[in-house]
């Protein structure tokens, strides 16, 4: 089956953040996460290894951190994180699978 | 058709698939499942340390001691070390130990973080110990274990 890498989400967690407040951030994604040693139940093939590789986090274009997923991390890999509000402007999560593609979403951020 | 042109019609389009197919096989072995075993993630985690400081205090972990169901397993790690440009966590590593790929995630922090916090699912095959590893930006490496009981395994 062919997969279309259509949703993920990036977001702070709280809305009332100002300049200077480190804020936990949580970027998910729907990717099935696929170890390769698993068999599939109706082919009795063994499913390939395809998971997600890396997530690069953007703010306002500089990287910030990022992170080197293996197949042990859950389907539908969850990551909560830090970070500190610098001011306003965009953050920005790049998600890259072990087949080269790529998968962005960005978030507003508006400090009060 | 002439039977000449069918025969040639035919051979083209057997040659085409073959070579199709050995392009579909190589892509599936490179797509073939690596094991990853505790030690070897372990000494890679730990690489150019200068000091291992083992059941840290400055680690508090979050991990349900008997979660439902191995397959989704939330770690929460909270390091209490500062954030600043001269010292702060820049790598966190969670590693389980008894599953097929004794490795789930590696994240690389900056300064611009400011904390050092991280909240992961993890996939677990069964109980096991899951293991930890803070690193600094001076080569200082905090590690921190807790026993999971896992009924239901989440690998398979």
């Amino acid at each position: 089956m062919k997969f279309v890498w259509r949703r993920g989400v990036i977001k702070p967690l709280r809305d009332d953040y100002k300049t200077g407040d480190v804020v936990i951030f949580q970027a998910i994604t729907i990717h099935p996460m696929d170890t390769g040693f698993q068999k599939d139940k109706h082919s009795g093939q063994t499913k390939p290894r395809f998971f997600v590789e890396t997530l690069d986090i953007y703010y306002n274009d500089k990287k910030v951190c990022d992170f080197a997923f293996e197949v042990s991390a859950s389907p539908n890999p969850k990551v909560k994180f830090p970070l500190m509000i610098q001011g306003p402007g965009t953050v920005k999560a790049v998600w890259t699978d072990n087949r080269g593609q790529t998968f962005t979403k960005t978030v507003k951020i508006n400090p009060k | 058709m002439e039977r000449r042109d069918f025969l040639r019609y035919t051979s083209l389009a057997l040659a085409a698939t073959m070579v199709t197919r050995v392009d579909l096989r190589a892509e599936e072995d490179d797509e073939e499942a690596i094991e990853i075993s505790f030690d070897e993630a372990y000494a890679e985690a730990t690489q150019g340390a200068k000091k291992v400081v083992k059941n840290a205090k400055e680690l508090k972990l979050t991990i349900p001691d008997a979660p439902e169901n191995g397959l989704v397993v939330p770690v929460e790690v909270e390091v209490d070390y500062p954030m600043t440009k001269e010292k702060y966590i820049k790598q966190i590593v969670v590693m389980p130990t008894k599953n097929k790929v004794n490795l789930a995630i590696t994240a690389n922090y900056t300064p611009a973080n400011g904390k050092a916090y991280l909240y992961v699912n993890v996939k677990l095959g069964g109980t096991q110990e899951v293991v930890v590893v803070a690193r600094t930006n001076d080569d200082v490496v905090y590690e921190a274990r807790k026993k999971v009981k896992v009924a239901l395994g989440g690998c398979g």
